[in-house]
């Protein structure tokens, strides 16, 4: 195991937690409330005069660093789960809740908060979910497959089927790019875990087909976007859609974090977390030090958007004690 | 205009008269809930005390059921996936030319999935809606062409839901089509709910919502009155008004901006009809009084109810309401009555029993509970029903805010 390629793998998810547009949506919470029923009604008098760019986000009397580029709710919970690691998951999610009454949340954790507190346990708390499919185990499964760890426990607090799966690959992949900082190796072992007659295992295959045939990452967005989005209803953060958009980019940029993060930002309606997951698995590939440094300089420090109690960690420092 | 006058009505409790009552019972709950739809149990008192009259048409859920019976009547028992994807592509999808109007979210990535070229069950695992209550609000037919035989209704709702469905969202479908097979068989609200937990996992959201729905019932231990007369908006009592509260606590998904979950609907329907003890008025109206996807758990405990029923259980104002659809959601299906439909699916039961010309009732033999009047009276003389003037208009209101995404 490669000390470098760990704190790549806590760093690359950082970074392209950073780079895509919606960071900047969830660092706004930090701001008053006001300052986002301000953002609604403009978005109203927009639709009412046919305008088309808003004067928005702003820090109108507030401080300006949430509106600076930095990490969001992925990086976030990913540091969590690296404190928490020791701990029983379904306990790790309670204390968390104690500890944090107003944290934000995807819909898969929120409801399975809910289903904890209504005494429905793992793994129907993460499957008697409306959104058991999306990728917020995906995301915690970069520190257990960093680490060298099952994510499977994790995942069943909160995901269910495809989110579980999503973890399962992306602790697979993350895991072998750590070891051999090769990402044919690590969609090889993603893919191992992810059956075929799945949604998202369909979606993998299909993914790295079309990237393969783009045969570079921004050439890629086009075909992905075609093949693999839901144009239908745009989940941003299913792990079926987003983990197969990272696998594929990190196949068909060879690893390097450079060119495949910016070609996961690009697809808008993913890029809440594919970027972050592309971000993950590349980071791990290249090693931390590959990441150039104003992006890691600018996405270490965590916000606490999403969980408060985390504001101002360094998500490097704290990879430093797990190395 | 009233649509039965035309007909003579068959005799009370047999094959065809409970699968009347379910599709006019399904027709008049979707009918009747569809201006309620996500709107909170305290707007809903605000704004009509009870809701007991229908005001407008139906929605998707009548017209989907329609579809669904049409299917069962061309293939019988040999019902496939494929056979379902195959009219999807011949009947659905040439005559979609612009927005889909009034399909949920199931429906509509069902067709974008179809368009790709996928085939069941890709095509109802690959968008994320595979949860939803788009089969649940058509899987009434299916337990109308299996009377008595919750396991066989639920073996073909599946072959239809794999198509746009996956996961709960096939098991809500499996729930409510067992619940309806074990209603047309006669059997009392109890057992029917019976019914439909035995056709679904124990371990799976679906049963574990039933349950705790049912458990919410007994707790309260409320039956909400039959309305005296047609328009008497009253306020429910204290006791109603607890068991609606039970009811979102034990079930409803908080933090989700959709209704159309399907175990949550599913529950609803099961709960409101126990609640009404099978009664159609009495289960219909509570199950539309709890919001959510009113119309479709309003349709879910009316298909359940009617089946149990009978034509005659459903009140005569409702049914004077609804007409031939309209084919808003599904053009194939427009101007087709469900009186029309319950006669054919009534008929192709009759037709496709196994071993129904050697006279030998296997299914029956086999079945988990007993039958109720299979294949027994005439069809009465064809009514004039699907020409008819068409009720309700609009087939969907404005659906700019509508959380089940219907109406486009």
């Amino acid at each position: 195991m490669s000390g470098d390629r760990i704190r790549g793998a806590f760093a690359g998810l950082a970074v392209g937690d950073a780079a895509g547009w919606p960071a900047g949506r969830h660092r706004s919470a930090l701001h008053a409330p006001w300052s986002r029923r301000l953002h609604r009604e403009l978005d109203a008098f927009a639709e009412e005069h046919r305008v088309t760019t808003l004067p928005v986000p702003f820090a109108l009397n507030q401080p300006v660093a949430p509106l600076a580029l930095g990490p969001s709710d992925d990086a976030e919970w990913l540091a969590w789960t690296a404190l928490t690691i020791d701990r029983p998951r379904a306990e790790a999610f309670r204390e968390l809740r104690e500890r944090n009454p107003d944290l934000r949340a995807r819909i898969s954790v929120a409801t399975a908060l809910d289903n904890l507190a209504r005494g429905v346990e793992p793994p129907a708390s993460g499957h008697d979910n409306p959104h058991h499919f999306d990728d917020a185990a995906a995301v915690r499964a970069v520190a257990f497959g960093a680490l060298g760890r099952d994510p499977a426990e994790d995942a069943r607090v909160t995901n269910a089927g495809d989110g579980v799966l999503g973890a399962l690959a992306m602790a697979a992949a993350v895991g072998a790019a750590v070891a051999t900082g090769s990402a044919g190796q690590a969609v090889e072992a993603a893919l191992a875990v992810l059956p075929e007659d799945t949604a998202i295992g369909h979606n993998a295959r299909l993914a790295i087909e079309v990237a393969r045939a783009a045969g570079d990452p921004f050439a890629a967005v086009p075909a992905l976007d075609a093949a693999l989005l839901d144009h239908v209803y745009s989940y941003a953060v299913g792990a079926a859609q987003t983990v197969p958009v990272a696998l594929a980019l990190a196949e068909v940029s060879g690893g390097a974090l450079g060119r495949a993060v910016p070609a996961a930002a690009c697809l808008a309606p993913l890029a809440d977390s594919a970027p972050a997951l592309t971000g993950a698995i590349t980071g791990a590939c290249g090693g931390f030090e590959a990441i150039p440094q104003g992006w890691t300089a600018s996405a270490r420090t965590l916000a606490g958007c999403c969980l408060p109690h985390l504001a101002g960690t360094d998500l490097i420092e704290l990879t430093e004690e797990l190395v | 205009m009233t649509y039965r006058a035309a007909v003579t009505r068959p005799e009370a409790g047999s094959h065809r008269d409970r699968a009347r009552g379910c599709l006019l019972g399904l027709a008049a709950g979707d009918a009747l809930g569809a201006p309620a739809e996500n709107l909170t149990p305290a707007e809903i008192r605000r704004r009509w005390g009870r809701l007991t009259e229908i005001e407008r048409g139906g929605t998707d859920d009548t017209e989907y059921a329609i579809f669904a019976a049409s299917q069962l009547v061309r293939h019988g028992h040999g019902l496939t996936s494929a056979a379902v994807a195959a009219a999807y592509r011949a009947e659905v999808l040439p005559r979609i030319t612009g927005p889909m109007r009034g399909a949920g979210f199931s429906e509509l990535g069902t067709v974008e999935a179809l368009r790709r070229g996928l085939e069941p069950p890709m095509t109802g695992l690959v968008h994320q809606h595979g949860w939803s209550d788009g089969l649940a609000m058509r899987a009434a037919p299916y337990g109308i062409f299996c009377p008595g035989d919750p396991a066989e209704a639920a073996r073909l709702v599946a072959e239809d839901g794999r198509v746009s469905q996956s996961g709960e969202g096939v098991l809500g479908g499996r729930a409510v089509a067992g619940a309806v097979a074990a209603a047309m068989a006669g059997l009392p609200p109890r057992q029917v709910v019976a019914a439909a937990l035995s056709v679904v996992p124990e371990d799976s959201w679906t049963a574990r919502a039933v349950t705790r729905a049912v458990a919410a019932v007994d707790r309260t231990r409320h039956r909400p009155a039959v309305q005296e007369g047609p328009g008497e908006a009253r306020e429910p009592d204290d006791g109603e008004a607890a068991l609606m509260e039970a009811l979102h606590e034990a079930v409803v998904v908080r933090h989700y901006p959709w209704t159309d979950v399907a175990p949550e609907a599913v529950a609803l329907a099961l709960a409101a009809y126990l609640a009404g003890d099978g009664d159609v008025e009495a289960s219909v109206t509570f199950a539309v009084s709890l919001g959510r996807d009113a119309d479709t758990i309003g349709a879910i405990a009316g298909a359940v109810a009617g089946a149990g029923q009978g034509e005659g259980g459903v009140p005569e104002r409702w049914a004077a309401r609804i007409g031939p659809v309209a084919g808003t959601c599904l053009p194939v299906v427009a101007g087709r009555h469900v009186l029309t439909v319950a006669d054919e699916l009534t008929d192709a039961a009759a037709r496709h029993r196994p071993g129904a010309e050697a006279g030998d009732d296997s299914r029956a033999a086999a079945s988990t509970v007993p039958r109720g009047g299979a294949g027994d009276d005439p069809a009465p003389p064809p009514a004039d029903r699907e020409t008819g003037p068409r009720a309700g208009g609009q087939a969907d209101g404005p659906g700019g805010a509508s959380r089940t995404a219907k109406g486009q």
